[in-house]
């Protein structure tokens, strides 16, 4: 499990998550993923998190998710996920947090 | 007749070799789950607080009055030798070496041990242990260890309080009470006590450590499973098993260190 | 691989003591399905489940997962079969010192090294799903028995098992509870692909979710099936318990008569 970040231009965050997002690799990167964010996000930015590398997760992939939810919003910002596999689309709703991620509907994934 | 006699006497021989046996196993995982999930420091900590403030007051209150009934028979004693400036060390030989570790392990028993048993018997009963047994998780690292580890703390310091509140007890009667010289009462006992009386205590008191928690949760951890009967009583009798064997393996061990150790 | 069944049992014998409880149990449990056993209280259902999940060792008979003897398993065998599994015990088995969150938790503190925060945040979920989100804080003594049980459905769920097992889940509960814990069952199946075994009496929800079924009766196993194979079954006794008919008046029940008369035998007349 590994990440990189990047600012594509001010105000914008961009991470790339890539591995697989279960319980034994949320550990090894969970301090370092929210610092990052932490760090690098701006007041009113949006940070994006691409977990097109990351298609497999379990429900600490999603905790993490929630916790880098809290720490975005606790700096104003926003968070968007993109290239959310189907299949962690499905994890997502099964946890009842589609709301909290803002996913529509079963087709589609959010941008 | 005869037969029946043999029978059951053999049966009886049959099941305390499997009690010997089993308990054998049972400290072989105790000790193994030291090296073994889940980590240990903070349920250890959490078992002395609790092994320390069940016992600290009983152990204060007994170890006050041992002492003083040893200040009082050992001033009675040494004044007919003439040898009353002896007290003070007679009062802390005997709690150092002997009466400390003892009563202390017995307090400790009685009062913290008993309620482990209760409560890891509760937890077989109720299918916890099989629960975490599911959950892929030793219980005997989960509950036992931590349980050995704080006592092995627990005990060594309790039994030093007892010592500590047990010498001012016997000084209260010894001194305040019937008048033997203070002076003498401390500097006997300072010449007279060796740094091999203090070794002696506290190997007893770790020993008997280990005797307690193993007895007791041994109980616990088994309660109706000879039977495979998983009643409410057999936790009682379970617990009061655990106390009678314990408080016996102690003071039989007491003999038996101190005839290796003397 | 996918087709072959997740545990498979044969001729399995069980005894408490010398008394026999299972007789020639013959089953399989088939992967990311949904298996309902439903039986006559007192039947053996909870013990054929203590087989099912290692607790009680398999004397007569063979069991095996994944095609494996769980006769040859050593320790770690079974550690890894366990990592695997959730369990629901019928009674839920709540570890009553601690709070119902620190209860679910208590796998993940044990087995990952999750900062407690995720660990927090994942049992959270696991108790939303069950519908315990406000009952997080409360001890196990001051939960009704349905929360109870739905608590050990959060603590069984907890490391997201690839086959759970649950004893009952909805004893206790109302009919809308009940139908969400089905709901639930369902979707985990779908969503994870859950291997799944259930017992249930409930025989609405056991047609509701069930992809197989098993009929156990006095420690056999009277028929299995697919749900409509057992509609369709004409053995009189899984009739009458379908139809939920009570057991017919037995006037000549040896056993109680033996019981009231100590097994001596009596004659009497009545004259009019
Ligand atoms: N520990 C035990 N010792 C002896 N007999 C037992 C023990 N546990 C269960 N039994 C007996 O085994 C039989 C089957 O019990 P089991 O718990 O499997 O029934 P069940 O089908 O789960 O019933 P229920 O639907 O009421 O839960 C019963 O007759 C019961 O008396
Ligand atoms: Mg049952």
């Amino acid at each position: 499990m590994q990440f990189d970040v990047q600012k594509p231009q001010p105000g914008r965050l961009l991470v790339r998550l890539e591995g697989v997002l279960d319980r034994n690799a949320v550990p090894s990167i969970r301090k370092k993923l929210l610092s990052a964010i932490r760090k690098n996000v701006s007041e009113g930015g949006v940070v994006s998190l691409d977990l097109s590398r990351a298609p497999e997760m379990d429900t600490a992939g999603v905790a993490l998710l929630v916790e880098a939810l809290e720490s975005v919003s606790g700096c104003h910002s926003k968070l968007r996920l993109t290239g959310l596999s189907e299949k962690a689309g499905r994890l997502i709703r099964l946890t009842r947090l589609e709301q909290v991620f803002g996913l529509k509907d079963a087709s589609q994934s959010p941008e | 007749m005869l037969v029946d006699l043999i029978r059951s006497l053999g049966r009886y021989g049959l099941s305390q070799i499997s009690f010997l046996g089993r308990m054998g196993i049972f400290f072989y995982h105790m000790v193994r789950g030291l090296a073994r999930a889940p980590r240990k420091f903070w349920p250890t900590m959490r078992q002395v607080l609790f092994i320390g403030s069940k016992s600290l007051f009983v152990i204060s209150f007994t170890a006050v009055f041992t002492g003083m009934v040893l200040g009082l028979q050992g001033y009675y004693t040494l004044s007919r030798f003439g040898a009353k400036g002896m007290l003070g060390a007679a009062v802390a030989l005997s709690l150092i070496r002997e009466l400390g570790p003892a009563l202390a392990a017995i307090m400790v028993t009685g009062r913290a041990g008993s309620a482990m048993c209760a409560e890891i018997g509760i937890m077989r009963i109720e299918e916890q242990i099989d629960a975490l047994e599911c959950m892929a998780v030793d219980p005997h690292a989960y509950l036992i260890t931590p349980r050995l580890l704080a006592s092995l703390i627990a005990i060594p310091l309790l039994t030093a309080i007892f010592d500590v509140v047990g010498i001012f007890g016997g000084y209260l009667v010894g001194v305040a009470l019937l008048g033997t010289n203070p002076g003498a009462f401390i500097t006997g006992m300072e010449k007279t006590v060796e740094w091999n009386d203090v070794h002696m205590g506290i190997v007893k008191s770790l020993i008997f450590s280990v005797l307690v928690i193993w007895i007791c949760t041994y109980k616990g951890y088994f309660t109706g499973v000879d039977k495979g009967y998983f009643g409410p009583e057999e936790v009682s009798r379970a617990t009061t098993e655990a106390v009678v064997l314990a408080s016996v393996a102690i003071l039989v061990s007491d003999y038996a260190v101190t005839s290796i150790m003397l | 691989m996918s087709d072959s069944p997740f545990i498979a049992l044969q001729k399995l014998n069980s005894y408490y003591g010398s008394r026999q409880i299972l007789h020639e149990i013959e089953c399989t449990i088939p992967r990311r399905k949904i298996t309902v056993i439903m039986g006559i209280s007192g039947c053996g259902k909870s013990t054929l489940l203590r087989h099912l999940i290692g607790l009680k060792p398999t004397e007569a008979g063979e069991m095996s997962i994944e095609g494996k003897d769980v006769g040859t398993f050593d320790e770690s065998d079974m550690r890894a079969y366990r990592m695997r599994m959730g369990v629901l015990f019928q009674g839920g088995a709540l570890f009553n010192s601690l709070t119902v969150a620190q209860n679910v938790a208590t796998p993940l503190k044990v087995h990952t090294r999750l900062a407690d925060s995720t660990i927090a945040i994942m049992a959270a979920i696991k108790l939303h799903l069950v519908g315990l989100t406000g009952a997080a804080d409360r001890m196990p003594s001051q939960l009704s028995g349905g929360m109870r049980k739905r608590a050990g459905l959060a603590r069984a769920l907890a490391m997201d098992p690839e086959i759970l097992f649950v004893d009952e889940p909805s004893s206790g509960l109302d009919p809308i509870t009940a139908a969400g814990l089905d709901d639930l069952i369902l979707e985990l199946r779908e969503t994870l692909g859950m291997t799944i075994v259930v017992v249930t009496h409930e025989l609405e929800s056991a047609f509701r979710i069930a992809d197989q079924m098993i009929v156990m009766d006095a420690g056999k196993i009277l028929v299995a099936g697919a749900p409509e194979e057992i509609k369709s079954n004409r053995d009189p006794r899984v009739v009458q318990f379908l139809e939920r008919r009570a057991d017919e008046r037995r006037t000549e029940d040896e056993s109680y008569m033996a019981s009231l008369l100590g097994g001596r035998k009596v004659e009497c007349e009545i004259e009019e």
